[in-house]
């Protein structure tokens, strides 16, 4: 080995040079030996948040005891440490947090690919088939750090169902029940102009639904005899439908045979199929009652508007937020001329 | 002809030359090293810090420069700096005592008590002995507010003599909040050397920090008497003349 303070020649396997007593290995290795150093600022904001890294270990600390406290030992014998194990969260950051950054990013980005494919295409198989593909691969990135090569197959096993449980039941089960108040999907199962079946729409209950909200209302078992297209029928309505809301207690609206009119002047809002209706009509909601319209229901027609034109506010089940699917219809609803 | 450039026959003034020139670097790794050392030993951590580092561009298999950059990032307050640096020296340096003592002071010091107890007791298994080691661990175990700390530090007073020592573990206990057993460590340090401006000074500063400003007004004259421009002693010189801080006032009000 050459030395490369006097170029003299060294046997192999020496540390120092027979010449010149210089360092031989090391020397033949490029080693940076200035450290890295902090900013002036930095070293203030650390002084002032000095208190942080003892609180963080403190938490890290409890958080370790209460880990092994709640998952018994026999089930998961060997607990990641609170630092790792909080990081489980996010599929990758673990990963990239022990250093292995590339497998980190695959993990993280192959996760919110999936997941924000699947909350996109909500409703549908391939919604479906994503969302579950990003749970897997949750779990998949879990078990990554969490199987070591010495466990048998019963702690794998017991690791994997452990696992599964807890990102069902602490992530994704919460996550679908606070859902459904915050945007539920709703997929349409059959025709209703202007929705096909497969449509999916998102449902909002949590907020109360106002004039000129599209809404998911209930009607209840109802049975009418009479003309519809001009032939004797026996009908029964009973289901949710969707229209938007016309009318509020105490007003009334009319229709003239042109157009729609609230109060006795133009309305503002149209039903989603504005030109469902040719005879004119007028009602009046009572005090905890909307006006809507059974517009997208092919079989309301106008005798039955007095029975279902008027909706009780208890059956409304939430807003119509957004239309997701087809994409082409992607955006708030509508209403049709 | 290329083959018989590295002959050592008929090339004796060139070799001699070359030998002096391999000398003269031989001696700037030691040099940058012994001004390293003074730096430290007059408080000037920036300066040591830069120093080691020259040491190590000569000759990067110096482990005492390498623990002493860790120290002097330590003492300069950048302590993920001071760890992630000593784990980089721990990869050349597997089984260097020091380096791991020196992990275990940057840990303590960002509160990982855990790792700082894991990398101490590493340190505590190669074999040898340092004070340095048993340093670390005192301060460990006064970060836990264990009592045994004092043991610890009495160890290390007891494996080095050095003045440097009983002023490291003086800046422990200042860290901690102990200015009591700081100042106790602080006048050790003077009485092992008392030619040493820099022990004055950390005297003169443990005196300061508890209140007793005539004591720390004599101290800091005297460790301008052994080395007028030590900045440091001016500046808590001019403190104490005006008085210090209010709470430092009411302090010597209470102590007097």
């Amino acid at each position: 080995m050459q030395c490369p303070s006097c170029q003299f020649e060294n046997m192999p396997g020496l540390t120092r040079c027979g010449r010149c007593g210089g360092a031989l290995h090391s020397a033949a290795v490029q080693i940076d030996v200035h450290p890295p150093r902090a900013t002036a600022r930095r070293k203030r904001l650390r002084k002032q948040f000095s208190a942080v890294p003892k609180l963080r270990e403190q938490a890290e600390t409890l958080s370790a005891q209460v880990g092994k406290t709640l998952i018994p030992e026999w089930v998961v014998p060997d607990v990641p440490e609170s630092s790792i194990l909080w990081r489980l969260l996010v599929p990758g950051w673990a990963q990239s947090y022990l250093g292995h950054r590339i497998r980190g990013r695959i993990f993280f980005w192959s996760y919110l690919a999936c997941f924000l494919s699947g909350l996109l295409m909500i409703g549908t198989a391939w919604g479906t088939l994503l969302l579950g593909l990003a749970v897997a691969g949750h779990a998949v990135s879990v078990l990554d750090v969490v199987l070591l090569e010495t466990d048998s197959r019963f702690e794998r096993l017991g690791k994997g169902a452990v696992t599964i449980a807890a990102l069902l039941g602490g992530i994704y089960v919460p996550l679908w029940w606070g859902s459904l108040f915050v945007a539920s999907p709703l997929v349409i199962p059959r025709a209703a102009y202007p929705f096909e079946p497969g449509d999916v729409l998102l449902t909002n209950a949590l907020f109360t639904p106002r004039v000129g909200d599209a809404v998911v209302y209930n009607v209840p078992y109802i049975r009418f005899n009479g003309q519809v297209d001009g032939r004797n029928a026996n009908v029964v309505l009973e289901g949710w439908r969707i229209d938007r809301i016309l009318a509020g207690p105490g007003q009334t609206l009319a229709f003239n045979g042109k157009g729609f009119t609230l109060d006795g002047v133009p309305a503002p809002h149209l039903p989603l199929n504005a030109g469902r209706y040719r005879s004119p009509f007028a009602l009046t909601a009572r005090s905890g009652e909307w006006i809507i319209l059974p517009t997208t229901d092919q079989y309301a027609t106008e005798f039955m508007l007095p029975e279902l034109g008027r909706v009780p506010a208890r059956n409304v089940l939430g807003r119509v937020v957004f239309q997701l699917h087809p994409l082409t219809q992607f955006g708030r609803i509508r209403s049709l001329p | 002809m290329a083959r018989f450039t590295k002959l050592e026959i008929d090339r004796n003034e060139e070799h001699h030359s070359h030998a002096e020139t391999i000398a003269a670097s031989r001696v700037d790794d030691t040099t940058w090293q012994k001004r390293a050392e003074e730096s430290r030993r007059l408080g000037a951590y920036e300066g040591a810090l830069q120093y080691y580092s020259r040491a190590l561009e000569s000759d990067k298999t110096q482990v005492a420069c390498w623990v002493g950059q860790v120290q002097m990032l330590i003492l300069l307050e950048e302590y993920p700096e001071a760890e992630l640096w000593s784990r980089k020296a721990l990869e050349l340096f597997p089984a260097e005592a020091d380096l791991f003592a020196s992990r275990a002071q940057a840990l303590i010091r960002q509160s990982k008590t855990r790792d700082a107890f894991g990398a101490i007791d590493q340190a505590m298994q190669q074999p040898g002995q340092s004070a340095y080691r048993w340093t670390v661990r005192g301060e460990l175990l006064l970060a836990g507010r264990q009592p045994t700390d004092r043991h610890c530090f009495d160890k290390a007073l007891q494996i080095d003599s050095d003045w440097l020592v009983p002023v490291e573990i003086s800046l422990i206990h200042t860290h901690y909040g102990q200015p009591n057993n700081a100042l106790a460590r602080a006048r050790l340090a003077v009485e092992r050397d008392a030619t040493s401006p820099y022990a004055w000074y950390i005297q003169a500063a443990c005196q300061q920090r508890m209140g007793m400003a005539v004591p720390a007004r004599r101290s800091a004259q005297h460790c301008l008497e052994l080395k007028q421009d030590f900045r440091l002693a001016q500046d808590l010189l001019m403190e104490t003349e005006q008085g210090g801080s209010l709470w430092q006032r009411l302090r010597s009000l209470w102590s007097n």
